[in-house]
């Protein structure tokens, strides 16, 4: 009997898993992209806890939608990223008040690895905030993901080479901030 | 005066370990030639140090992935 092994698995045939591997195929997708979707997320969206619907709903929309999945339209991980942009942007307006910050530091993003700086990851967090949008998405896809180049392109729908200098860029303006904020 | 060009843009994806083991290569020969690159090289690493020790600040709780499978239909 062959075994069946999501890890070596593509993310198209996970997604067109029969029944009998449905959950385990939906574990290792968000094995895969939970991490750098919640960072990206988080620092599009404000608030832990918006990131956290937004993680959770767009996994729970390509799982119950699975069965329409047309890789002719794009690649899974792509998709999932899409339907978070999409998400964070209807959950502002729903949100929204007038004012609305990129990212808000919260102490509760430092409450569960009590072992790590906290005035460290505030300040992180809030240098991320002040950079543009694009620049803070290369830093969450990389450091919260698994991510190559190859896949942070196809999610952010750019170029290779652009996800080349954006990081090379969003790393410079990363430097700029902390110095502002007394890091170094 | 160096003959090679320097690609700094480069610098991002290898401090970030993102590099291809062929751009890596040819980028840890430049950076033995290249003083200005090198200097650049260290101060994005020192940025990567920091946002590396930062990195749990925005790591996802345990909860969401419970949360998420039940969203889904997934059977525990």
């Amino acid at each position: 009997m062959i075994e069946w092994d999501p890890r070596t698995m593509t993310d198209e045939t996970l997604v067109e898993a029969d029944e009998a591997h449905a959950d385990d195929a939906f574990r290792e997708l968000f094995r895969r992209y939970h991490r750098p979707l919640y960072a990206f997320a988080r620092t599009r969206a404000g608030t832990r806890e918006h990131a956290e619907d937004v993680v959770q709903e767009a996994f729970a929309r390509l799982w119950r939608c699975r069965r329409s999945f047309d890789p002719e339209r794009g690649r899974v991980a792509a998709l999932l990223f899409t339907m978070a942009r999409n998400l964070i942007i209807d959950g502002q307006r729903r949100r929204a008040r007038g004012c609305s910050m990129p990212m808000v530091a919260e102490s509760a993003d430092t409450a569960t690895t009590p072992e790590i700086d906290v005035a460290t990851g505030m300040m992180v967090t809030a240098a991320l905030g002040r950079l543009r949008a694009g620049h803070r998405d290369v830093l969450a896809l990389a450091f919260w993901g698994d991510l190559s180049q190859g896949q942070m392109a196809d999610v952010l729908r750019v170029p290779v080479g652009t996800v080349k200098s954006r990081t090379f860029h969003a790393l410079r303006a990363m430097r700029a901030e902390l110095q502002l904020l007394g890091a170094g | 005066m160096t003959s090679e060009r320097c690609l700094p843009t480069l610098l991002g994806v290898h401090v970030l370990g993102l590099s291809a083991p062929d751009e890596r290569a040819a980028l840890r020969r430049h950076l033995a030639r290249c003083a200005s690159c090198r200097a650049e090289f260290l101060r994005l690493r020192d940025v990567v140090t920091v946002l590396a020790a930062a990195a749990p600040a925005l790591a996802p709780r345990a909860e969401v992935a419970r949360a998420t499978e039940a969203a889904a239909g997934v059977v525990g």
